[in-house]
């Protein structure tokens, strides 16, 4: 397509979509599919055991699913997120999308999500100021950790995970953030 | 699904696949389609490019998308494009058969189509068989994902260099030549 349409900016979008289920790439606004339940479950537990550390030390805010600014035309939710009581503090609206770049998001992968979007949301976060991205694969039962120095570990089953300067003393078994083997499908 | 599908080896998938597009993953028959047009100009650049460097440091040799690597007894991959080094060449003892190893280097560039689960574990697959060093090259953004043996994983932007590390010694290549030039016309949405 050649013709040029109109982009939007977050202002924009906010007064017109906040609370429904879309995002804001680059000025355009992109639907976003409701996950299924694996995904949800990876979220939940990774929301909840990353939010009651947090909590339990005034660490700043864990959100699920919350949209926060990446620029002008940009805004994006990734499905869990940390950002610091500092940054928090400097928001005047908490009832708003996020003013600034989470400090660490997490994006769980789903099987239609294609490889190069997903690279291209990691590098979106990194660029925007982000520390840390944990991209978490159901299906290999893998976290990617990405950093903003470029450098990326694999953590597996049998690992922990913790989070670096931003969670002193946070840690968890990547096998408890993915469903039980039990609850696994044959 | 709870039936057991029988799978592969590596031996009855050359007996009755070779020469055809396919790859065994995991003991699972996989068809490998003709890639789109972006996907070939990097393929051809990377080549381009690694067989400049081989011109002046002859210790290997550099295959295309059609060299099949045994990387597990139920695996067989393709990379886009591949280095063997000279000492690991001459471990092969049939020409007409499969690589019974990993390539030394292996480059994969992902297509806009690619699942991200089905990268990641393709990568796995090369970790696992021990390449040496591997490129995983996305391409919006363009970004090169290097996985070196030993090494914590790295992405190089476009502004950025990929060193040949101990598998190609002294090879410096700049990102930026590996990805063809942006299109002038207007953008797509």
């Amino acid at each position: 397509m050649t013709t040029q349409e109109k982009l939007m900016t977050v202002e924009e979008f906010e007064s017109q979509y906040i609370g429904l289920p879309y995002e804001l790439v680059e000025g355009v606004v992109v639907e976003i599919m409701p996950p299924g339940i694996e995904h949800g479950g990876i979220a939940r537990r990774t929301g909840a055991r990353m939010g009651d550390f947090v909590d339990a030390h005034h660490l700043g805010e864990v959100v699920v699913e919350s949209g926060f600014r990446l620029s002008n035309i940009t805004m994006r939710a990734p499905d869990v997120w940390f950002i610091s009581k500092a940054k928090l503090d400097a928001m005047n609206d908490r009832r708003r999308f996020g003013a600034f770049a989470p400090d660490l998001a997490v994006e769980v992968i789903s099987p239609d999500d294609r490889a190069n979007e997903v690279q291209a949301k990691v590098q979106m976060f990194l660029d925007a100021g982000t520390a840390i991205v944990w991209v978490m694969y159901p299906a290999l039962r893998q976290v990617f950790v990405h950093r903003s120095d470029h450098t990326v570990r694999v953590f597996s089953d049998a690992d922990t995970l913790d989070g670096g300067d931003l969670l002193p003393g946070f840690q968890v078994a990547v096998a408890d953030l993915f469903p039980p083997p039990d609850n696994k499908q044959e | 699904m709870t039936t057991q599908e029988k799978l592969m080896t590596v031996e009855e998938f050359e007996a009755r696949y070779q020469g055809q597009p396919y790859e065994l993953v995991e003991g699972r028959i996989v068809e490998v389609s003709p890639t789109v047009s972006k996907h070939g100009k990097i393929t051809g650049r990377v080549a381009h490019h690694l067989w400049l460097y081989l011109d002046e440091n002859p210790i290997g040799d550099i295959f295309g998308a059609e060299a099949g690597f045994r990387l597990a007894p139920d695996t067989v991959r393709a990379p886009d494009a591949a280095f063997v080094g000279d000492a690991k060449l001459e471990l092969e003892e049939d020409e007409d058969k499969y690589f019974p190893f990993p390539p030394d280097l292996a480059v994969e560039v992902v297509s806009p189509g690619d699942r991200a689960d089905d990268i990641q574990a393709k990568i796995n697959l090369y970790i696992k068989a021990g390449t040496p060093l591997l490129w995983v090259m996305y391409s919006k953004p363009p970004y090169v994902a290097v996985y070196e043996l030993g090494k914590p994983m790295r992405t190089v932007a476009i502004d950025g260099v990929l060193d040949g590390g101990d598998v190609l010694p002294g090879l410096q290549l700049a990102v930026a030549k590996l990805y063809p030039p942006a299109r002038k016309r207007t953008r797509k949405s």
